[in-house]
Parts: structure tokens; sequence; C-alpha cells
């Protein structure tokens, strides 16, 4: 626990811990300041120069403060591959092991296990509207039981494939304990930076015309989630446990 | 997505079937948008939808925004309880004007 009255970082609406908390404990990962060290800058602004430590997603930063415009120098190269290992690592951590953040390549294939139940394009409405009715009339066949939150989840990933893409595509594994479902879309992909708000935080957007839900819904929802994003656009993998399911 | 509107003078039952979901949205709020300019009062009626995802939540909120801007009251009733665990796991229980 950190010392009373220690200053509490706030990062985006994430609670990123206090100055004195677990810091001996924690292994330096300074390759992340990388990944936030704009956001990090508010609060740099206001501290003296000197040594600094800040924890991050359980991570202890170690660097040095320049005083001036939130600058923070750490000592350690600059790499970003190294960073966004460092950053994937984080975040994994962040939410208890069930959002991996991966390169596109582990994403393009089917997963290791489960029968493919539904494929096709969704980057339209029209298309993603025909997805999300072959999707119920699977829940049908594969369970007697209500399968409500699996229906929201593959909304939720159907109506961010529209708003982010034209050639989405979407697929559903199962086998019988499960269902795993997969998104493409061929958007922007979203900035490393902004990676942890639009996961986690309700009502963060940076689409006006979306609630900003979407992504914490399916955070809430799935067992676990792999998410590969960048300049191809966005892949997101979710496992959904259910009730046994009647897949041959 | 059926919407049936049925007015009695300037308070407005709209009451929705089906599933109100981002295959729907578009539809959804042009249709209530047009009640916001003969309305003093809206009462959205929920009691015959399946399924809402975060863009129903969405438009329910809009719709919300826009009436209150022009100083019409909006209350939803008759929320199914399937649906109140999805509004609470989306987070938007407290902010919509759910009747009792």
């Amino acid at each position: 626990m950190g010392s009373p009255g220690a200053p509490m970082f706030v990062w985006d609406g994430i609670h990123l811990g206090s100055e004195g908390a677990g810091f001996e404990d924690s292994p330096p990962v300074p390759e992340l300041v990388t990944a936030v060290a704009g956001k990090l800058s508010t609060i740099l602004a206001t501290r003296a120069p000197g040594p600094i430590r800040i924890m991050v997603a359980g991570f202890c930063l170690h660097g040095h403060a320049l005083g001036k415009a939130g600058t923070l120098i750490c000592g350690f190269p600059p790499s970003q591959a190294a960073a966004i290992r460092s950053y994937a690592r984080g975040l994994c951590l962040l939410t208890g092991g069930r959002i991996r953040l991966v390169p596109h390549k582990m994403l393009l294939g089917r997963p290791k296990s489960g029968k493919l139940l539904l494929q096709g394009p969704a980057g339209t409405l029209h298309e993603a509207s025909q997805r999300m009715a072959e999707f119920r009339g699977l829940l049908r066949e594969l369970s007697s039981t209500r399968m409500g939150w699996q229906e929201l989840a593959f909304a939720e990933l159907a109506a961010n494939t529209v708003r982010y893409g034209l050639r989405g595509r979407m697929a559903v594994y199962g086998d019988h304990t499960g269902l795993s479902i997969w998104a493409r879309d061929d958007g922007p992909g979203i900035p490393l930076h902004l990676l942890p708000s639009c996961l986690l935080v309700t009502g963060y957007t940076t689409n006006q015309k979306s609630l900003g839900a979407g992504f914490p819904t399916i955070v809430r929802l799935a067992n676990a989630m792999s998410l590969a994003t960048g300049e191809e656009g966005t892949i997101v993998l979710i496992r959904l446990n259910s009730v046994p399911l009647e897949v041959e | 997505m059926d919407v049936n509107i049925q007015q009695d003078g300037s308070s407005v039952v709209i009451s929705v079937e089906g599933d109100l979901d981002f295959t729907v949205r578009e539809g959804f709020e042009s249709e209530v948008r047009r009640i916001l300019s003969r309305a003093t009062d809206i009462v959205l009626d929920l009691g015959r939808v399946r399924f809402i995802d975060s863009s129903g939540v969405a438009s329910l909120l809009s719709l919300c925004e826009d009436a209150d801007a022009v100083g019409v009251k909006v209350r939803i009733r008759h929320v199914d309880r399937e649906l109140v665990e999805i509004l609470d796991l989306i987070g938007v229980t407290g902010v919509l004007p759910l009747e009792e």
C-alpha cells in the first residue's frame, strides 16, 4: 500500500496506483513509458526535476522527470517492439489475463479448437444484419437455453465491424463447451495509447455516434479475448464458455 | 422490429416489439424523432422488446437527450428482467428513465 496522502495518479480514468505503492517489489519495465508518456505529461509537468517512479498497470516505471512540459527520460534504449511487448503484458495483467494483444498473423487462421459454425462478410449493415440473424438461428440450434450473453457479444462485435470498415468479416467456431467469435475490420485500428480506455472505460469513444460501451461490454462478457490492431485494421477473437452445446 | 405509436393529445405511447439493436438503430431513431415535435410526454413501452445492445441503448439515450432539449418528458416502462440485466452489464441502468 502507498503511504497515506501519497499522490494518486489517474490516466484516462484508469487508476494507475499511488506513489510509493509496491515500487520496491516490482521489476522495472521502463519501455511502458513510451506507450503512455503522452498521457503522463500532465502529471510530469507538475513535478519538480528529479527521479520519478510511476506505477502503470502493475508495472513500476523508473525515470527522470526534467520538470518542463511533462518531459520524462528513461534509462533504456527505445525499442518499439519491446515497448509493445511490455504494453501487451501490462494490458494482460491489468485484465487478469483475459485480454491478449497479439500480432495480426496470430489471428488470421482459425482457432486451435472448435468447428466452424458460421462465417461471412459483415462490413456493411446489410451483411452484418444477415450474420446476426444467422447467429441467432445458430444459437437456437445449439441449445434450448436462451443464450442472451452470446447474442449480445456477437451484436457488439458486429456493430464495431460495420462502424470501422467496409470489408469486415465474422466467423463463429464452437465445441460442446462454448463458442469463439472472430471479427475483423479494415478500419484504421485503435491507437495503442487509446486502447485501455476503448476496451475498459464505458463511455469512452472516438466515434460520435457510438455510446462507447461496445468493447467494455465485450470485455465483461468474454472469458478470453485476443486482439490485434494496427494499420491493417482490427481483429478480435473472443471465447465464450457456456452451458453444454450440441455441436457435433 | 416493429414500432407502434399511439397518441392521446400531447401524450404519446411508443410500443416497441422485437430486437432493439444495431441492425435497426437508424430506422428506430428516425421513427421516434418525428414524434418529438408533437408531444409533451412520451412513454416508451419496451414490454415486447426481446433483446437490446449498446446501439439500442444509444438510441434510447439519444431520444432522451433530444426530448429533454425541447422540454419533452420521456419514461421507459415494462422493461423485461433480461433486458435490465443487459442494461446493468452495459452500465446504463441508472442513466435511463426506467419506471418501476
